[in-house]
């Protein structure tokens, strides 16, 4: 037998002193050889078992490979160890996940064991951690019953602590079908303790596995649910001298909100949360039962575990419509020391609020939050299901929305124990409780400023566009002013080229053509005398040569004219003199020239309209005036150029006068002309004073006219 | 005839080389007397009264007064002179006008002797002798209309549309219009141009 084989020399033989060890000593795999009773075994084959001795219990797992074998050789007939059964195994020590395990390398069963003392616990007891593996009893009302595990049938029963904290469950009994018969029921229960922890190792909970209906008993079976006393939804959990009972209350309301796991109900102006197993066929407005416990680790007590019995249908109460700072003040008033001022409060109850929508709802939200007139931020959230509001809602939007308030709670002051309401929290129903009032303004702050950034865009692209303009404009307008100064430039010489071929004209015609027909008399006189007396015609073939040679000069002279006006600086008092003089039709030394000043060139163009001038001025006073006295003076003055034409003729009166066919005295065209030249002419007569003609044309204005003047062409 | 009286000729032009080979040529006929010759106006007018001749060749050009203000004085102060006037070129409207203010002649200067001889002999018979430049051209004479000659005229002075419209005593639009139709018949763009054009045409003198 196993028993009589030798423990290895300083094996650890005691569970007590396998979980007296530290974590590090269990992970160093000691040596161990224990015997005790097996308290539960996992399910299946080759499953992890408990071990108890006179000295406490240990979760035991078997190596993998080795332990059939062992088991088989021990026990001959079967490899599964049975609750109950004494049994001596050997193996090493390990740190385990919770508590120190014992990692079995070989298992030897001794026979049916005896019974161990069971501790009595409480659920209190458990969270200490300390009862892991332990076989205890347990007693406490059931709050809960579930199937676990469908497979197994394995009914998982929840039990009240009492304390508010739900711990855990008692496990495996054989199926029950009547979870009615243990629901609120008052149980006794014993199994072994199976600690669940988290990957920190942390104790997260317990179950107590239940091995056998044995183990299990019923002490007080549940109340009939109709005798389960009935509360007002505002006095749930109050003081009464018997104590609160762990058992169910029922609550009659009209329901205000339906979701899977919860649905809100509401009388007498309260309003409570019930969690529940979904409810089928509950809706909005429903009058129902809930029997249920209460449940008060949050601020306000709410109602878990419960049934919901449909009384009747109906609507749900109309919403109240008291503003946010309103139900936070009742809250707060009632928690505070005022103790419970109010005979109502909002919590959980079917209100109405009007605000602002101060976050865009986006496609993906469930969520956002209004801001109330008074700056009072609610979070409204939209159930999951719920319809699009999306589309419609923007920032700013002045929404009415009614559902179901949450008062959201805070540390409070002197304890932070005294919950103090810190917020709202509104849980929407259906499209109907969000009611759009405004639109927002168009100009959000956002779009403003993007109105204002593209303005100011505009604006500097239309002020670079102007400064552009404006830059081809000056541009545009300095290439005008050259074209047209050179159509101007192009304009007056084409104007003094034509003057100067009338003046040519009427100098050929004056003197040229007169010498021709003089010089013709001469030839036809030599006709004449060749006939009757050749020696006589001698003088007159004399004086036609002569005749011809003074045209030959002529001739030359208007050539020479010509030339000196095509130079780019003729000599001024040459030209004027010339052409006076070439006018010898006129009366002998009635006309004189004179010239003062240094002579300075004067610009062809120039030139030939003022010769012009002054030819027109001196037959004006031969023919109207009766002059037998004309001067004309150059003055080259440091300024203008002066010309002057002086004559002793009758004179007239200026402003009187007027031209007629005969007279024409051209004055307006002389006007005009000087104009051109930017020049000024003064003209002063009167009746037997004689005419004085002053023409001055500035230099300056000469040289702005004909700057550098590279060519003239004078005559054409 | 050769016994017969000779005619006693007045010359009168500015130019006085022409005024001597004139005077020379006409000397080279009997029956011509050169009694006097004068350069301008008033010397004109002085010889006439004092010489009283058969006949004054008159030039239309002269300086200050011109040939046709001297003919009207002279017929003015004696309305039986005979006054042929020469002019280097004779238009339309300058044989009318000398007609009108009672001339007997009116001929070019670039007559023959033959031809000066006939007139003025004609003329001291009682005759007339009309006499159109033989330099311009008849067709171009005739186009242009004594309107438009007269406003040709008036544009050699230098005269504005409206001074024009002033001294011929008609509307600026008018004006305009004989203007555009004188630059048209002697092909020229513009006025100036016109009256350089009818210089040398000869239309003006």
């Amino acid at each position: 037998m196993a028993q009589t084989a030798t423990p290895p020399p300083g094996a650890i033989t005691r569970i007590a002193d396998i979980r007296a060890l530290s974590r590090e000593q269990a992970a160093a795999s000691l040596p161990i050889r224990l015997r005790g009773v097996v308290q539960w075994v996992m399910d299946g084959v080759g499953g992890d078992f408990t071990l108890a001795d006179e000295t406490s219990g240990i979760y035991a797992s078997r190596v993998p490979g080795s332990k059939r074998a062992a088991v088989a050789d021990s026990a001959g007939a079967s490899w599964l160890l049975k609750v109950g059964e004494e049994i001596e195994v050997e193996g090493v020590t390990s740190a385990g996940g919770y508590a120190p395990v014992a990692i079995v390398h070989q298992v030897s069963v001794l026979g049916q064991g005896r019974p161990l003392p069971l501790r009595k616990v409480s659920i209190a007891d458990l969270g200490g951690g300390h009862e892991d593996a332990q076989r205890v009893e347990l007693e406490t009302v059931v709050v809960q019953s579930v199937i676990e595990d469908s497979r197994d049938g394995l009914r998982v029963l929840r039990v009240c602590s009492n304390s508010g904290d739900y711990t855990l469950l008692v496990v495996k009994i054989e199926p029950w079908n009547e979870p009615g018969k243990v629901l609120d029921a008052e149980v006794q229960a014993r199994g072994t303790v199976l600690t669940l922890f988290n990957s920190r190792l942390e104790q997260t909970g317990v179950r107590i596995a239940v091995p056998s209906a044995d183990d299990f008993t019923i002490v007080k079976p549940p109340p009939d649910l109709s005798s389960v006393p009935q509360v007002e939804i505002g006095a749930l959990k109050l003081f009464r001298p018997e104590g609160i009972t762990r058992h169910r209350c029922s609550v009659e309301g009209t329901v205000t909100w339906v979701s899977a796991t919860e649905l809100v109900i509401e009388s007498h102006s309260r309003g409570v949360s019930v969690k529940s197993t979904p409810s089928r066929g509950i809706q909005i407005g429903d009058r129902v039962l809930v029997s249920g416990f209460i449940e008060a680790r949050q601020p306000i007590a709410f109602i878990t575990n419960a049934a919901v019995k449909r009384l009747s249908s109906g609507t749900p109460p109309p919403a109240a419509t008291p503003s946010a700072e309103e139900i936070l003040t009742v809250s707060q008033d009632n928690s505070g020391r005022s103790w419970g001022l109010h005979r109502q409060d909002f919590d959980h109850r079917l209100v109405r609020i009007t605000g602002t929508l101060i976050s865009e709802l986006s496609d993906n939200d469930t969520n956002f939050i209004l801001q109330t007139r008074s700056g009072q931020q609610v979070t409204v959230k939209l159930a999951s299901g719920a319809p699009d509001f999306s589309g419609e809602l923007m920032e700013g939007s002045l929404v009415e929305v009614t559902g179901v308030v949450t008062v959201l709670h805070g540390p409070g002051y002197p304890l932070p124990e005294f919950r103090r309401p810190v917020g709202l929290e509104l849980l929407l129903r259906e499209a109907g409780d969000l009611q759009l009032l405004r639109s927002p303004s168009w100009w959000t702050l956002p779009r403003l400023r993007l109105a204002l950034l593209s303005v100011v865009a505009v604006l500097s692209l239309v002020m670079a566009w102007v400064m552009l303009l404006r830059r081809t404009v000056r541009r545009q307008a300095l290439r005008i002013e050259a074209a047209l100064r050179v159509h101007r430039d192009a304009e007056l010489e084409h104007q003094a080229a034509k003057r100067e071929r009338i003046r040519l004209a009427g100098d050929l015609h004056d003197g040229v053509h007169q010498l021709l027909n003089a010089a013709s008399y001469r030839l036809e006189s030599v006709t004449k005398l060749s006939e009757r007396d050749p020696a006589a015609a001698l003088p007159h073939v004399a004086a036609a040569k002569k005749i011809l040679d003074r045209s030959q000069h002529e001739m030359r002279s208007i050539m020479w004219g010509i030339h000196e006006l095509a130079k780019e600086e003729p000599d001024f008092s040459a030209l004027l003199t010339h052409a006076l003089a070439g006018m010898d039709h006129w009366p002998a030394d009635v006309v004189q020239v004179s010239s003062q000043g240094t002579p300075q060139p004067v610009p062809a163009r120039a030139a030939g309209s003022l010769l012009l001038l002054t030819q027109e001025a001196v037959q004006n006073a031969l023919r109207h005036g009766q002059a037998t006295e004309i001067k004309v003076q150059v003055d080259f003055a440091e300024e203008v150029l002066q010309l002057t034409i002086q004559d002793n003729g009758g004179g007239f009166d200026p402003t009187t006068a007027q031209p007629t066919a005969q007279s024409g005295l051209g004055l307006g065209s002389m006007k005009r002309r000087v104009d051109e030249l930017g020049g000024t002419l003064v003209l002063t007569s009167a009746h037997g004073q004689g005419t004085s003609l002053i023409i001055e044309l500035p230099w300056a204005a000469l040289q702005t006219l004909f700057p550098q003047n590279p060519s003239s062409h004078a005559a054409s | 005839m050769i016994t017969a009286k000779p005619i006693r000729i007045l010359l009168v032009d500015d130019h006085a080389v022409l005024r001597e080979s004139l005077a020379s040529m006409l000397a080279l006929d009997d029956a011509f007397e050169i009694v006097g010759q004068a350069g301008n106006s008033a010397e004109a007018l002085n010889l006439h009264a004092a010489l009283k001749p058969d006949i004054t060749l008159l030039d239309v050009r002269l300086p200050g007064q011109d040939g046709f203000h001297v003919l009207d004085q002279l017929i003015q102060t004696s309305p039986q002179a005979r006054v042929i006037l020469f002019a280097s070129s004779s238009l339309a409207n300058e044989v009318r006008r000398a007609r009108e203010l009672g001339a007997s002649g009116f001929l070019p200067k670039q007559v023959t002797l033959e031809q000066l001889s006939s007139s003025i002999k004609k003329v001291h018979e009682g005759e007339t002798c009309w006499e159109h430049s033989k330099s311009v051209p008849q067709p171009l004479m005739e186009a242009l209309s004594a309107r438009e000659l007269e406003t040709l005229d008036c544009l050699r002075r230098g005269l504005t549309n409206a001074q024009i419209a002033k001294a011929l005593g008609i509307s600026e639009h008018t004006v305009k219009h004989h203007v555009k139709a004188v630059c048209d018949k002697l092909d020229t763009s513009d006025r100036t141009e016109a009256v350089a054009r009818a210089f040398e045409l000869g239309l003006l003198q």
